[in-house]
């Protein structure tokens, strides 16, 4: 069967019927950016909802990120301070740890974390609003649901985010540094030396730049999955799925790329 | 008040909606029958604006409903099959949510309404207000979707099934809410159902639906004696 033209033109069939999915998935996302920016600078977006989900995605997302950063840093001052004492260069711990918080692990680890606390929640939320009516419902009472729903998540995650990538910063430097300091030996002005000597604030602030991306990535593929919502109770839980996987994915190739315009 | 004009609607190449011509004259009470997926729902969708039609028109008090203003729009309540209140908002909030979109109400008025809305449909009780949607019986959400549409002041109301999953009892307790808010506030209804009962309690007019296509229409008895095979089939099983 697999010599057959009927399967060569299947496969071309389903190739073809993919790319186009990807692109209209595409077109609709951008609309919903446009369309969220447009619901902000006429500020027909819903303040309350906005300031809730700040809350929401922000707050509540800071112990998660706090732990994972804590943590994240510690192992890697235990893994790379052996390296570093073997080769004698312990002193340039902090400036490692700067670089890998500031630039790539604050913003894609928090990212990660935000992916699969928020974008999935967003896309739960909106996908049973859709199967049970509610969206049709608000488009009835004339709210639009990209003012009601999709601008104040987008909003927030855009807002949000950057402000726990500098929790993650933070904290990861400060697990990082007492390892450093409690068992490898480095002395805290040694640390504070390293960094001093060799980063610059485009070091985070770069990272930054990367933070608001990913909350915009991850809020809108959790909003676009949440819309496109059918068959009830199980489209829920495959649209929340989907949006953890497809939200981290994209954070992974867009950091990538990223990097390379910003550093 | 209510005119539907050779409307049709289309949807990845299947045809759901075809040819419907139909009048509901002000004030009274239209019923549409007919078996689960031959398109009411979709019809009730493009009669409040909710999706766009591939032919024809609709029209609400002569105006296409898909050029209506914001004011306008909100003046066609629909009560969803599933009653679609906000979950994440209490009672009070949802009966006020359309007030709240029309600025012309003031707080201490929206309060009014809101009050007034749920006393019209049976729900006076204060302890309610706060309460969210997950903590009420299904009769109970039907009644606070009805609440949260007469709110906004419409003109028309169109009823999704409005009495689907309810028991006996309940479903009668909705069947005479529906009549009595034609006859008290002279509101147009478009009512789509399977359920016969509910279609006899509530309508002026009726019309049978069958894949797509409106193919009777007349009194409830006009109905009853139709020689279309399959309208026999779907009154005989009812
Ligand atoms: N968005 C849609 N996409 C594809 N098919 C649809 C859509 N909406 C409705 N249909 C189809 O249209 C038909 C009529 O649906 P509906 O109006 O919900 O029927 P009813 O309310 O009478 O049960 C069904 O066969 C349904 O599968
Ligand atoms: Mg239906």
């Amino acid at each position: 069967m697999k010599s057959s033209p009927g399967y060569f033109y299947n496969t071309v069939g389903n190739l073809g019927r993919f790319v186009l999915t990807f692109f209209n998935a595409c077109k609709e996302m951008c609309y919903l950016y446009t369309r969220s920016l447009w619901s902000v600078l006429r500020s027909t977006i819903f303040w309350h909802n906005t300031i809730n989900e700040m809350n929401f995605i922000g707050v509540n997302s800071v112990p998660l990120v706090a732990i994972i950063s804590t943590f994240t840093g510690m192992v890697i001052s235990l893994q790379v301070g052996q390296i570093f004492a073997d080769f004698g260069v312990s002193s340039q711990l902090g400036n490692v740890l700067a670089v890998a918080f500031g630039r790539e692990l604050a913003p894609v680890l928090t990212g990660v974390v935000v992916a699969g606390r928020v974008g999935s929640s967003i896309a739960a939320e909106i996908g049973s609003m859709k199967v049970t009516e509610q969206i049709d419902a608000l488009k009835t009472l004339s709210a639009d649901p990209i003012d009601y729903l999709v601008a104040p998540k987008l909003l927030a995650a855009f807002l949000m985010m950057p402000l726990l990538t500098i929790v993650s910063n933070i904290l990861g430097m400060a697990g990082g540094f007492m390892v450093a300091v409690h068992q490898k030996a480095v002395t805290a002005v040694a640390f504070f030396e390293s960094i001093a000597s060799y980063i610059t604030p485009w070091n985070f602030i770069g990272g930054l730049i990367k933070a608001f991306f990913f909350g915009l990535v991850v809020a809108g593929v959790g909003a676009y999955k949440g819309l496109h919502t059918e068959n009830g109770a199980v489209g829920v839980g495959t649209a929340t799925t989907q949006s953890v996987v497809t939200g981290t994915i994209y954070i992974f190739i867009l950091n990538y790329f990223l990097t390379i315009i910003l550093y | 008040m209510i005119s539907i004009h050779e409307l049709g609607f289309d949807i990845d190449g299947k045809t759901i909606l075809r040819d419907i011509n139909l009048e509901v004259a002000p004030g009274t009470t239209m019923v549409i029958m007919g078996p689960s997926g031959c398109g009411k729902s979709t019809l009730l969708r493009l009669v409040c604006g909710l999706a766009k039609p591939t032919r024809g028109r609709v029209l609400i008090s002569g105006k296409d409903v898909q050029s209506l203003t914001p004011a306008e729009h909100r003046s066609i309540g629909m009560v969803f099959q599933s009653s679609a209140l906000f979950d994440s908002l209490s009672v009070y909030e949802n009966v006020a949510f359309g007030l709240r979109r029309d600025k012309t109400y003031r707080p201490a008025e929206i309060e009014v309404r809101v009050r007034e809305g749920l006393a019209r449909v049976g729900l006076p009780e204060e302890d309610l207000l706060q309460k969210m949607p997950a903590d009420l019986s299904g009769g109970m959400k039907k009644r606070v979707a009805i609440a949260r549409t007469l709110a906004a002041n419409p003109q028309v109301i169109l009823y999704d099934e409005p009495t689907n999953g309810l028991d006996p009892i309940m479903a009668m307790t909705i069947n005479k809410l529906i009549r009595s808010l034609q006859r008290d506030l002279g509101v147009t209804s478009l009512v789509v159902t399977h359920d016969l009962t509910t279609a006899r309690h509530v309508g002026d007019h009726f019309g049978m639906m069958l894949d797509g296509a409106l193919v009777e229409t007349g009194t409830f008895d006009q109905i009853l004696k139709s020689k279309h095979p399959v309208i026999r089939q779907f009154l005989n099983v009812s």
